[in-house]
């Protein structure tokens, strides 16, 4: 467990300084997201010394999602990741620490800092995690595998570019986007207009997860597969699964196979090979690599 | 002599055996039909042989059960392989054949469907490659027999030689396939309708429609066979004849109400098998027929696997259940080619427990459509949630892990109606020769026991459950007695009782979920054990009795 803080001056910043701190960068926001913005704060803040609640939300519903998005985003134990706007209750660090990556922790409101260190230390991970005072739009992401941007970072859009910019080939940017009423408020940033190949994780309540990945242009996985071959595209098979039927039916490297189409509910992908089609469980898909 | 017939599924392999050796072996256009080998002997000039259709395998690397029975064939020194290419799919079976090659037996080779491509495959390149003969054949219009039968003529008498073993690698197969192989053509109209029809939009649509014509279709028709064919037949000319040399036989007494009263056998064994429920294995099957020969059922399987992966299962799995509405004991034999024995069993326990075999169902619409065209498609609505439910319950209780769907599409095919006639007649002469003299049996035994007050006695041992939880007459009891020995028996005794709609709802609940009949347990039995057997008489019999007794309990309430 490392935990460091390397937060300057915590304490003689007040809540007006934290005001203007936020806003920054916040000439197009709305007042009703200020207001929202705030009182979230106030809520981790007050989570933040109720360790149970925090725990428990943890374990029901936060966790789960961050493990769905670590998955997608294929980290692993030892990743290097950065979470912009860890605020008061550094939830997100503290999983993913849990998980055994290697996590810094950065906002521009030292109080948030301060008290994310203290509510981490009662908390055990086998990872390294790391909390720093400072703006995620100047922080430095050439290093990280990863970067997290918390839910209520404003401006959003600038980090992320910059967090894309930084990374090298395959870096990963996760943020949320809410749904429905919630952005309305909020506003969203569009995946497909960030120079990176995204997929979207629909979540059951108000959000969804984007994991953007650096330079590629696959549009729904993060590696070209079957799964990403848009309907109606054909793509050239370099590897796949060692099935003797899979091979019968024409899913064998160096075969051009077309994607028809794929059935509801999270159903099979229907190809094509040789004029032959094959229904191919989604799963399998994603595992059939293409040139 | 001993020959085997070899090659992938779906190839057309159990028509041409059944050119070959005028056997009726099961044929559709689903792959993996033959789960059993069959054997069929056969004759070329006044040599007598016996030919064994081979389960259709992808590979021969013992992964399945198919798979296995091959190798098995394969090992048991056969004097000769009569192996079936696909034209349309050449590279895949000429694989497999290279494997087949790698035993070193006599072979020859028949590329077959070779009205699915538009040109000819140039067998004699074939077979200068592979040092074997080589004919083409269109099975299903009895096209290239005389050169198949020459061939094996040729194997009987020793002319050819054992193949040489060669590579088997997918690298020479495609090598041979790709000089040999003439280019597919475009697609034709019935080839755009079927890819359209496994498409979600339209295809789902679709499937809606085809499932409500085809239920309308075999409702429709079944009724229609009844109400203008049959029951003219026996109430105008066949029953008055029985009832008049009857009694001019016999006088009053319980052995005339044993022949033609209440339960009398001379009436019900005729007028129940063949009155009421022949019809509807003419129609059923009639319509399943046509699905299978098609090939519209695997596109309804990947449609509807999305569905299907909420119960652990694979939308391949529908295969047993569209069966199971015909009969559940092919249904339970089809889940042979499941390979994990837990989702076999998980299927069958669906099946016996919520899916009305065809005689059920005949019986439930002539009992429903009487009181409520609308009791009709409730039961069956009801039937379908059942099973979703059933299966939802069994996954957890089970710990079904989801199945992975691997399934080839086949083309859409205009069915060859020689072949449909063929298959209907299979059916309705199984019916005829297995079903209807054991239900006349039961019937007759019946008639006994109620006319000399046995069953009366039981109906009041039965009647805290039957009138008190179920609301039900005493006397429906009966039913649930001769159920035990067919399906159809559970229903069709309540005709005649003058039912309210609550309490027909409620009987036909109860005897949808009650347990399969006498054939089904032997089934299960033989292929599972009697565990699993005497599970699904213990849980069908407290599941029916439960949800039946709570429909009318809670119907009661509100009513």
């Amino acid at each position: 467990m490392g935990l460091r803080a390397t937060t300057s001056d915590l304490s003689d910043m007040n809540d007006t300084q934290f005001n203007e701190v936020t806003q920054n960068h916040g000439s197009e926001r709305s007042g009703l997201m200020v207001l929202m913005q705030n009182g979230y704060k106030r809520m981790e803040m007050t989570v933040s010394r109720l360790p149970l609640l925090g725990n428990l939300y943890g374990r029901i519903f936060y966790g789960p999602l961050l493990r769905r998005e670590a998955k997608v985003a294929g980290l692993e134990e030892g990743s290097k990741v950065v979470v912009v706007g860890s605020g008061h209750l550094p939830l997100t660090g503290i999983h993913l620490a849990k998980q055994g990556m290697r996590v810094t922790c950065i906002d521009n409101d030292p109080e948030a800092t301060s008290s994310a260190v203290r509510y981490a230390a009662r908390r055990s991970h086998s990872g390294e995690l790391e909390f720093m005072t400072e703006d995620g739009i100047h922080h430095d992401y050439s290093e990280a595998e990863a970067v997290w941007v918390a839910f209520n970072v404003s401006p959003k859009e600038p980090i992320v570019r910059k967090a894309v910019d930084d990374m090298e080939t395959g870096g990963k940017v996760i943020y949320r986007n809410p749904r429905g009423l919630l952005a309305k408020v909020y506003g969203v940033v569009s995946p497909s207009e960030i120079p990176a190949g995204h997929r979207r994780i629909r979540h059951l309540v108000g959000k969804d997860s984007l994991v953007l990945v650096n330079r590629l242009e696959c549009d729904h996985c993060l590696r070209k597969t079957l799964c990403s071959l848009e309907e109606g595209c054909e793509g050239v098979i370099a590897a796949g699964p060692e099935d003797p039927v899979l091979r019968a039916l024409g899913i064998r490297p160096g075969k051009t196979v077309r994607s028809l189409c794929r059935q509801p509910l999270g159903g099979p992908l229907l190809a094509c090979v040789d004029g032959r089609k094959v229904a191919i469980d989604m799963d399998i898909a994603r595992t059939i690599t293409l040139v | 002599m001993e020959v085997l017939l070899i090659g992938p599924p779906n190839v057309g392999k159990s028509v041409l055996f059944n050119r070959l050796t005028g056997i009726d072996v099961f044929m559709a256009n689903y792959p993996g039909t033959t789960v059993d080998y069959k054997r069929g002997h056969a004759s070329v000039g006044d040599r007598r042989y016996t030919l064994v259709d081979v389960p259709g395998t992808y590979d021969l690397e013992a992964s399945n059960e198919a798979e296995r029975v091959a190798i098995r064939m394969l090992e048991g020194k056969p004097s000769g392989i009569v192996f079936v290419l696909d034209a349309k799919n050449l590279e895949a079976s000429m694989h497999l054949l290279l494997q087949v090659l790698e035993k070193g037996l006599p072979t020859v080779a028949v590329v077959n469907r070779s009205d699915l491509v538009r040109g000819k495959v140039d067998t004699a390149f074939i077979s200068q490659e592979l040092g074997i003969p080589v004919v083409t054949s269109i099975a299903t219009q009895s096209q290239g027999l005389d050169e198949i039968k020459s061939l094996v003529g040729d194997l009987l008498e020793g002319k050819v030689s054992p193949s040489v073993p060669r590579s088997s690698d997918w690298r020479e197969a495609e090598r041979i396939s790709s000089q040999a192989k003439v280019p597919l053509g475009e697609m034709d109209r019935i080839e755009r309708w079927g890819e359209l029809m496994v498409r979600p939009i339209p295809g789902i649509p679709i499937a809606i429609l085809v499932m409500v014509a085809t239920f309308g279709f075999v409702v429709g028709l079944g009724m229609g066979l009844r109400q203008m064919v049959i029951l003219p037949l026996f109430r105008g000319h066949l029953f008055p004849f029985i009832e008049g040399a009857v009694t001019g036989v016999v006088s009053d007494g319980v052995l005339l109400n044993i022949l033609i009263g209440d339960y009398g056998v001379l009436i019900k064994t005729i007028e129940w098998p063949l009155g009421l429920v022949l019809p509807y294995i003419i129609s059923f099957y009639l319509a399943l027929s046509i699905l299978e020969d098609s090939g519209y059922l695997p596109r309804l399987a990947v449609l509807i696997d999305g569905l299907f992966r909420r119960i652990g299962l694979s939308g391949s799995h529908i295969i047993p259940f569209l069966l199971g509405y015909g009969c559940a004991v092919p249904a339970i034999m089809s889940t042979r080619n499941i390979n994990d024995r837990r989702k076999r069993i998980m299927v069958s326990a669906m099946v016996c427990m919520s899916v009305p075999c065809v005689a059920q169902s005949g019986a439930f619409i002539s009992l429903l459509a009487e009181a409520s065209i609308w009791l009709v498609p409730a039961i069956f609505l009801f039937s379908l949630l059942a099973a979703f439910t059933f299966g939802m319950v069994l996954k957890r209780v089970m710990g079904i892990n989801r199945e992975v769907m691997i399934q080839e599409v086949p083309d859409l095919l205009l069915p060859d109606l020689n072949i449909l006639g063929k298959k209907l007649w299979i059916r309705v002469r199984h019916f005829l020769s297995d079903g209807v003299l054991p239900m006349a049996v039961i019937i007759a035994v019946a008639a006994v026991l109620y006319e000399t007050g046995v069953l009366i006695v039981i109906g009041e041992m039965m009647e805290p459950l039957v009138v008190g939880w179920l609301g039900l007459p005493a006397e429906a009891a009966t039913p649930l007695l001769l159920g035990v020995f067919r399906r159809e028996l559970t229903v069709l005794p309540l005709l005649d009782m003058d039912l309210s709609m609550l309490q027909l709802f409620t009987a036909s609940v109860v005897a949808l979920l009650y347990i399969p009949c006498i054939a089904v347990i032997g089934v299960l039995a033989k292929e599972f054990d009697l565990r699993t057997a005497a599970y699904m008489l213990i849980v069908t019999m407290v599941v029916s009795f439960a949800v039946g007794g709570l429909i009318y309990q809670i119907a009661s309430i509100i009513l």
